[in-house]
């Protein structure tokens, strides 16, 4: 061996040497490998099969149909057409930020915005990645076609089909019906809590949003699976069915509706007025049957989002045509308040039906004078006949007493019970928003809010409707619907049922007697004698008709009413006297009413003249026959 | 193993290739191997209406075009390969520049030249052109120490001879690996530096050296970092906190760990993966497809895959072996080396224990110059096999340099200057290598006395200081 060295030793013990190494190297590197594998995919797979369901499973929402609106004759008051909104779900959007900015670009180009404005919109941070964002809406159908076409190059972007609320006839029911928008931000946490999408529409005024939970239905919830890009590639399950939402049926009748406006808008012309509001109701239900509120606004404007600028002119606009006037605003009844007075005075056993109180102009109490409307006086009236010639100096004297005949008044707090009871001074309860609850006011009230003693003018004031005394004009139309049918305090209502999508009717609202007056069916009737009077008789007393004789004889009509003529805080005219409003409440007809209103024109004058003739249009429109609408049936 | 018993093979024989030795093993498993990877491409590129994809029609084709290659390059002998790797080389140097220039952007790297329609990916070639040169390289800086210098300085004077070596193997792939990352393409730069120490490590460089040079990006890290483009960089710090930014630079990561994490023992099944199916997973066809096999096959799946590579590997490993020249060692070692690495680096991305290079998997991932290389880079190997014992080459290394054509040249010559003979000598001298092969007292008698070899040479043959 030794004279023959091995040939290889060296090679082999090197080739073999580093094979061995390599071969060692390999397998530890497959054993890390295999570990790995094993670590992840059976020591703690099932966590990342969850990971993975989280990826591709989505809980998506559809949203319901909203509910149709119809009146109470079945036309459609609102309804839905389609419209279509570009969206973006933030997380599919591609992460890297110039490919995020190529998106925007290419996504503005199509539906006109700056890429910047649109990268704004969905800025993390803002809003949540994994939820839609609305972009722009609407956008024209040629539009969200493109998008369609190039949605392999909009990663994230989304066309939503949505339905939009379209109003036949927006004017008429602008207030009424209020409109619906974008989640307000205040809103959006407790809204997305109960199930909204926060892009979702709801309902913001009127009756949109007060029967925002009947319109909208409920949402159906489906398990879906999506791909990266976000599309549902199927569904797996559904979680809650879509329900839509119901239709609602109203208690206003459309035609009256625009018979009513029509009338109000002309008699406010006539007194050069800018703001009116007048409510029907059926005495018997509570139903309201035509409710307007001038000026107006057509609320189409809302359905599909409106312009700042529009917005801007509504809102500032003086006299307020977004707001309800019919139920928020807080009017002083004047002497259509005088009924009230009338039942608690007899009632309260302060007169009889018979009793007269001598009217002599006016009374002077502790030196100041309260004057009766007429200078003149009426002489010796009774209840009836104070409420027929409307006399101030009967009411004073039922009200806060009489000093020339010893009368004692009812005095505040007992006018109060019963003006309570007639609805002044709390909301009524129609489900609307916006109501107010008006001002009965009381001597705490008065030294609360205006730092002043109580005087016995409050009381004379109070009595005739005026002072510090505010009523809606629909807590006036309910008074005057009470009085109608006898004495029983309905509920305003604004919706007569909900029905199905098939027709079904889903519920019916039925009549909710809020309380019956605690008044004597005989002071009833003698208060409606009074209101009959001011209507239909020509001399009540000697010189003295009925106060709404004149402007409503033409009529033809069996109805009682009451006129009113409320002073309020305004410019002075040239004989030094205060403006007033035109107020008039009544019913119809006068034994089996069937119709009751009440009608406010702002500082519309003589309540006789303005708002009378404007009770009697409506009325007459009502009871016999309204000439078939054009607009409401279009 | 049959070679080493092959000295019983008669003269005439040893004259031409030896087709038996030619693996069938080497070339089913790549077949599989590109099986497999259809199967996962067909899954993972799946659209609903067209029954089948075109970048599996295309990975198709290029597998058939790649079995034919390496079936050809079998033909070839490796040896006149290694004859041409100046030419490679220069060629090599010239498409990476190019690529520079007019290469096609994808995904703000710039690595594809459009040639006649193809999109070819010329780095991917650099891979198998690298581990050519550095085999010849390396075969060719074979140095026997005159006994005079043994004893003037007997460790010193190899070790140094070994830097030296090994620093100029650097010098030669440094251009190649500049350019590369100048696409930028970190993971191919990190292939071809892998390239180069495979083919150190099978020629015997010490493992002070290799070591040494694979510590210093650890211990130059802050340099390294500045040098680092910053996309690497965010991948790297995406690496270590995936989570920092999920749906970012760390988004790749952490859905091909759900991924591979949902496929539990057996996957989800071809095509059912939802990570896959629904594009969760991104570039699921290329550099994330072993994903795509840990999200639709499961553990088995991803072993089966290992399984697959381990064949691979020892088939290539025992071509080193059965290699009777040291640049035909070389060449299949380093493409065991290159492989490996690939492999190892891919899948652990997609597992999370590697940040993200874009490095294929072999044979699986989609992409035809990455494919057609490895074929091209198997058929290398089945050549060495093939020749490497026929009659004209013995089993001396077949680009040795005569230590007087070295001294000539000067130690420090640049390797590839157009007339390469001089330090970059001609592969074969034929002439001179007339002699049996397996002949223990032939091989002896090529060799110097036993007796003047006072240091044993640590590396053995066709390293630096030995010669087979």
């Amino acid at each position: 061996m030794t004279t023959a060295p091995p040939a290889f030793p060296p090679r082999r013990s090197l080739s073999i040497d580093r094979t061995i190494l390599f071969v060692t190297l390999m397998v530890a590197l497959g054993l890390v490998l295999i570990a790995q594998l094993w670590y992840l995919q059976v020591a703690t797979g099932a966590q990342y099969l969850e990971r993975a369901d989280t990826n591709r499973l989505r809980v998506e929402t559809e949203k319901p149909l909203r509910g149709v609106i119809y009146d109470r004759n079945g036309v459609v008051v609102a309804r839905n057409v389609s419209s279509f909104t570009a969206s973006i779900r933030p997380t599919d959007l591609p992460r890297d930020r110039t490919a995020r900015t190529d998106v925007f670009a290419r996504l503005g180009s199509i539906i006109e915005m700056s890429p910047d404005e649109i990268g704004k919109l969905v800025e993390p941070g803002r809003v949540d990645p994994f939820l839609l964002t609305r972009i722009k809406s609407p956008i024209t159908r040629e539009r969200a076609l493109i998008l369609e076409e190039q949605h392999t190059r909009l990663p994230g972007v989304v066309v939503q089909f949505t339905p939009v609320r379209e109003y036949p006839v927006g004017l008429l029911f602008g207030q009424l019906l209020g409109y619906t928008g974008p989640i307000p931000p205040s809103q959006v946490d407790a809204r997305v809590a109960s199930g909204y999408g926060p892009d979702e529409f709801i309902g913001l005024s009127g009756v949109e949003s007060s029967f925002e939970d009947e319109l909208r239905g409920t949402a159906g919830r489906q398990q879906v699976e999506v791909d990266a890009m976000g599309r549902v590639t199927n569904v797996i399950e559904t979680l809650a069915p879509t329900i839509p939402g119901a239709n609602v049926v109203l208690t206003i009748d459309g035609s009256l509706q625009e018979l009513a406006s029509a009338s109000l808008s002309r008699g406010m012309n006539r007194a050069k007025s800018q703001q009116g509001s007048l409510v029907a109701m059926d005495p018997s239900t509570g139903e309201i049957l035509a409710m307007v509120s001038l000026p107006g606004y057509d609320n189409n404007l809302f359905a599909t989002g409106i312009s700042q600028a529009e917005y801007s002119r509504l809102a500032n606009d003086v006299w307020r045509p977004l707001f309800a006037h019919a139920i928020g605003g807080q009017v002083p009844p004047g002497s259509t308040f005088k009924m009230v007075t009338a039942a608690a005075a007899l009632q309260e056993r302060i007169v009889t039906p018979t009793t007269n109180v001598a009217c002599t102009g006016s009374i002077t109490r502790n030196g100041l004078q309260f004057r009766d409307w007429t200078l003149q006086g009426h002489g010796p009236v009774n209840a009836r006949q104070a409420l027929g010639v409307s006399c101030d100096i009967y009411f004073y004297s039922v009200a806060g007493g009489n000093p020339y005949s010893g009368l004692q008044g009812l005095g505040i707090a007992r006018l109060a019970t019963y003006a309570r009871a007639f609805g002044f001074g709390e909301k009524t309860g129609v489900r609307l928003p916006g109501e107010s609850a008006g001002l009965f006011p009381s001597p705490e009230w008065k030294r609360q809010a205006k730092g002043e003693p109580w005087y016995v003018g409050d009381e004379y004031n109070i009595g005739i409707g005026q002072g510090d005394l505010l009523a809606t004009p629909l807590q006036l139309a309910s008074m005057t619907a009470t009085l109608a049918n006898g004495g029983t305090v309905y509920r305003p209502r604004i919706v007569r049922e909900l029905r199905e999508t098939g027709g079904a009717t889903r519920t019916t609202y039925l009549p909710e007697a809020v309380r019956t007056l605690p008044v004597n069916a005989e002071y009833v009737a003698a208060i409606r004698a009074g209101m009959r009077d001011v209507t239909n008789s020509p001399l009540i007393v000697p010189g003295f008709a009925g106060t709404a004789f004149a402007p409503l004889r033409t009529y033809g009509l069996d109805m009682a009413g009451k006129t009113g003529t409320a002073e309020f805080e305004g410019p002075r005219d040239s004989k030094g006297r205060l403006p007033t409003h035109a107020l008039f409440v009544g019913y119809a007809p006068a034994s089996d009413p069937r119709i009751a209103v009440a009608v406010f024109v702002y500082g519309g004058g003589e309540g006789s003249e303005i708002a009378a003739p404007i009770a009697g249009e409506v009325i007459r429109a009502y009871l016999y026959g309204v000439a078939p609408s054009m607009s409401v049936d279009r | 193993m049959r070679l080493h018993v092959s000295g019983a093979c008669v003269w005439h024989e040893m004259q031409r290739p030896s087709w038996r030795n030619f693996d069938p093993i080497l070339l089913a498993v790549s077949i599989l191997l590109v099986g497999y990877g259809l199967l996962v491409i067909a899954s993972a590129t799946r659209v609903t209406d067209v029954s089948t994809s075109p970048a599996l029609i295309r990975q198709t084709v290029i597998g058939g075009v790649g079995v034919i290659v390496m079936i050809g390059l079998s033909f070839v002998d490796y040896r006149a390969i290694g004859q041409i790797a100046p030419i490679l080389y220069i060629f090599m140097l010239v498409a990476l520049v190019f690529v520079l220039i007019l290469g096609t952007f994808v995904a703000g790297a710039q690595r594809w030249l459009d040639v006649a329609g193809i999109r070819i990916q010329p780095s991917e070639l650099a891979k198998l052109i690298i581990v050519i040169c550095m085999a010849r390289f390396f075969a060719g800086r074979t140095k026997e120490p005159t006994p005079s210098e043994v004893r003037a300085n007997p460790l010193t004077g190899m070790f140094a001879e070994h830097v030296r070596t090994n620093l100029v193997a650097l010098a030669i792939v440094a251009p190649a690996v500049v350019l590369v990352y100048l696409q930028p393409d970190l993971g191919t730069t990190l292939v071809l530096i892998a390239s180069y120490f495979s083919v150190a490590y099978f020629a015997g460089a010490p493992y002070a050296i290799l070591g040494g040079l694979a510590s210093v990006p650890l211990l130059g890290f802050p340099v390294v970092w500045q040098v680092m483009k910053p996309y690497m960089r965010r991948r790297i710090t995406s690496f270590l906190s995936p989570d920092r930014d999920p749906l970012g630079e760390g988004y790749n990561l952490i859905q091909a760990r759900i991924s591979v994490g949902s496929g539990g023992w057996w996957g989800r099944g071809l095509g059912n993966g939802t990570q896959t199916q629904l594009n969760f997973l991104r570039v699921q066809h290329t550099d994330f497809i072993f994903a795509v096999i840990g999200e639709e096959l499961g553990f088995m799946g991803g072993c089966g895959l290992l399984a697959l590579y381990a064949v691979l590997l020892w088939r290539c490993l025992r071509a080193v072996h059965l290699s009777r020249d040291a640049f035909g060692r070389y060449l299949a070692g380093g493409v065991t080396g290159m492989v490996l690495f690939q492999a190892f680096v891919n899948i652990g991305m997609n597992i999370g224990l590697m940040p993200v290079t874009g490095i294929p998997l072999p044979f699986i991932s989609f992409g035809g110059s990455s494919l057609l290389t490895l074929f091209a880079s198997l058929g290398i190997v089945q050549s060495v096999l093939v020749h490497s014992q026929s009659r004209r080459y013995d089993a001396r290394p077949s680009v040795e340099v005569p230590a007087r054509s070295r001294l000539r040249a000067g130690r420090f010559a640049l390797p590839f200057i157009p007339d390469a003979s001089v330090a970059f000598p001609a592969v074969t001298r034929y002439d001179r290598m007339a002699e049996p092969i397996v002949g223990r007292e032939e091989t002896v008698r090529a060799r110097p006395p036993v007796g003047s070899r006072r240091i044993p040479d640590p590396l053995g043959g066709g390293g630096i200081g030995g010669r087979a």
